[in-house]
């Protein structure tokens, strides 16, 4: 009897509920209604993580850029120092027989005069050998004769003898062997005895184009040329000699330490003239833009963006600026569609939806949709190629700018609203949306002006305000649709500090 | 009178693999009764209902391009909401009530025989039922799944699916015969 009551009730729910639509409460429309709060606001979310995801590459990026930069003009800086004194070989030689002078303790030299232009020579040939010489009272007693005090008068009388100087140097040189370190050392009592460096100077007519701390990079590449000196035969190093002196008195007389830096002085900004002219080549910086989208037909729509910049030196005044620009393009257009587009699919969306009309299969949706508005949000990954006017690049960073912008689009979705009404109830909405992402690659179909004025910020930074204008020369994205952008763009420009 | 083609099922279905949010409105509605139905008796009330039911469009809509044009969409659909319902409700299949039958709410007063039981009356009957025996006797008696099937998607053994099966039935029996000799 249980199972026959069991079996009569499964029945009966089976069948009552085989074929059962609850629609009573609540209704298809308010179900509806609260699923739509969950599932279209997933897909709403997409555009602003790829916004975020591709904003973070981009800022990685850039940094690693500026690093690799950075890096790379301090490499070249160090090259750019070393370049004046090779050229200049006899000044940084001469600089050698001033740390002679400046390690002679007592005025020997002074009541010398003459023989002050012997001492380049024998630095020529064996620089570090007179350091060690003059520093190390370790080395005087290994080579007799050598000592400090008596190097100076050696050296002059070298000058009246080659044979006397070459055996004056082979003397030396083991010496230095046994202490090739000191170099340094000798820069540094050359520092501590700048008084008497002075005085020396002062008294003498040496020819002293660098002060000793200048030397000290270039300290080990005069030993090596001095070593190869050294090994050269007598007589042309004899003949180099000979050449330095007669260059010497050829010079007007110095005035020591003064004449010492007004030359230095001479010689700097040539440098730093030649590291800024570097740096100006490619310049790099950062923006954000504010701007407003304007379409035929649309609204107009406030947006922004971020990107990258590089401007490359053409000449003086021009300058090729490219980089890499993140933006969020929205367009509303009420009423209808864009009118320059291919929107196919909503010229044909009233004739797909005509059952709608009258009769359907929906009772409840029985009504004729009508395009209420039509939304188009693109996430532009933009490419300017611009070139750029400064109209005085050395006072101001006021120009003008002009280029063509390429690129592609991240992510394209197009919403397209209809509305209709049902018998006797309220009118309804319906979103059609379309996805689409990095759809086509458009080619110089922007039109790019500008112009900014830049404004100090920091050592070697500039704040530029630029306003700008994209025209549309061409329909963009995958419904080609015509629009184009004016705002405003904050940029950073980086310079790196020279040290 | 011309009358104007009607969308077909498939047709709608179609579209919705293109994720088109307005034919996946209309699959919503054209499917919402029976959707709404099956959850009914998975779930506590209607809200409940509602919440499964839309939690299972949602995945309808997302992995609807994966679905099988020959196969009958109701049978994809109704897999989908049961499993959602009872999905749910996990967390109160692993408490068995003992709901007193006492308290229990009336029927109908109309409601004399199995043959006049009206679709009010069976869910106020399977809603004293405790959720693990609800689900279960939904599973086996009306969407036709076997024990092995339920104590699979139940995560219990299949003699358990027995025992619970069993005492549902025993369970609406007594409340079928308490009714009916409260109306006789």
């Amino acid at each position: 009897m249980d199972e026959q009551l069991d079996n009569d009730l499964s029945n009966r729910i089976r069948e009552v509920f085989d074929n059962f639509d609850d629609t009573s409460f609540p209704s298809a429309d308010e179900g509806w209604l609260l699923l739509r709060k969950n599932f279209p606001e997933t897909e709403k979310k997409r555009p602003v993580a790829w916004l975020w995801w591709a904003s973070t590459a981009a800022a990685l990026l850039l940094f690693l850029s500026i690093g690799l930069w950075i890096t790379g003009k301090k490499q070249q800086t160090n090259t750019l120092a070393l370049k004046p004194i090779k050229k200049h070989t006899e000044q940084a030689i001469t600089t050698d027989s001033d740390t002679i002078l400046a390690a002679a303790p007592n005025p020997v030299i002074k009541n010398n005069a003459p023989d002050t232009g012997a001492a380049p020579l024998a630095g020529t040939k064996k620089p570090t050998i007179q350091a060690a010489t003059s520093y190390k009272p370790a080395a005087v007693p290994a080579v007799p004769g050598a000592t400090t005090t008596q190097a100076p008068p050696v050296y002059a009388k070298t000058n009246v003898s080659p044979a006397t100087q070459v055996l004056t140097n082979t003397q030396v040189a083991p010496v230095i062997k046994a202490k090739p370190t000191t170099d340094s050392t000798q820069n540094i009592i050359a520092k501590a005895n700048a008084q008497q460096y002075v005085a020396a100077a002062k008294s003498s007519n040496t020819t002293v184009t660098e002060p000793a701390k200048k030397t000290r990079p270039v300290d080990s590449a005069k030993a090596i040329m001095a070593k190869t000196n050294t090994q050269q035969s007598v007589s042309p190093t004899a003949t180099k000699g000979s050449i330095m002196l007669n260059q010497q008195p050829a010079q007007p007389p110095k005035k020591g330490m003064e004449a010492l830096f007004a030359k230095e002085q001479a010689q700097e900004p040539h440098k730093y003239k030649q590291e800024s002219v570097e740096d100006k080549k490619v310049r790099f910086g950062v923006y954000a833009a504010t701007f407003f989208n304007y379409a035929k037909g649309s609204s107009n729509q406030v947006n922004a963006g971020a990107g990258v910049t590089s401007d490359i030196k053409l000449s003086k005044n021009l300058k090729l600026s490219t980089g890499l620009m993140l933006a969020q393009n929205t367009l509303s257009y009420s009423g209808g569609p864009p009118p320059s587009s291919s929107l196919d699919a909503l010229a044909r969306t009233p004739q797909a939806l005509a059952p709608y009309d009258k009769e359907s299969l929906f009772a409840a949706n029985a009504s004729f949709p009508v395009l209420k508005n039509y939304n188009a949000n693109l996430i532009g990954l933009d490419i300017p190629i611009n070139i750029k006017y400064e109209f005085n690049p050395q006072k101001t960073d006021a120009y003008v700018s002009a280029g063509l912008s390429s690129g592609t689009f991240i992510n394209e979705a197009y919403t397209s609203v209809y509305g209709y009404s049902s018998a006797g109830s309220s009118t309804q909405t319906t979103d059609d949306v379309t996805h689409k992402s990095f759809n086509s690659f458009y080619f110089a179909k922007t039109l790019n002006v500008s112009f900014g004025i830049g404004y100090p910020v920091g050592k070697g930074n500039r704040l530029i305000v630029e306003p700008f204008l994209k025209y549309p020369l061409d329909g963009l994205g995958s419904q080609q649709i015509q629009f184009g952008s004016a705002g405003l763009n904050l940029k950073l420009n980086f310079t790196t500090k020279r040290k | 009178m011309h009358s104007p083609p009607r969308i077909t099922e498939e047709e709608i279905i179609s579209q919705c693999k293109t994720g088109s949010l307005k034919y996946q409105e209309m699959l919503y509605k054209l499917f919402y009764g029976y959707a709404m139905g099956i959850s009914l008796r998975y779930s506590l009330n209607r809200d409940d209902a509602l919440e499964a039911v839309n939690d299972a469009f949602i995945k309808v809509f997302n992995a609807i391009h994966s679905y099988n044009m020959d196969k009958p969409f109701k049978a994809w659909l109704r897999t989908i909401v049961v499993n959602t319902a009872i999905d749910r409700r996990r967390k109160d299949l692993k408490f068995q009530l003992n709901v007193d039958l006492d308290n229990a709410a009336p029927l109908s007063s109309n409601m004399g025989t199995v043959d006049n039981l009206n679709v009010q009356d069976i869910l106020k009957l399977m809603n004293e039922l405790p959720a693990i025996q609800l689900t279960i006797f939904n599973l086996y008696e009306i969407d036709g799944y076997n024990h092995d099937e339920i104590a699979n998607m139940l995560a219990i053994p299949v003699s358990s699916s027995r025992v619970y099966l069993s005492r549902a039935k025993e369970r609406l029996r007594k409340m079928l015969r308490k009714e009916t000799q409260n109306h006789g």
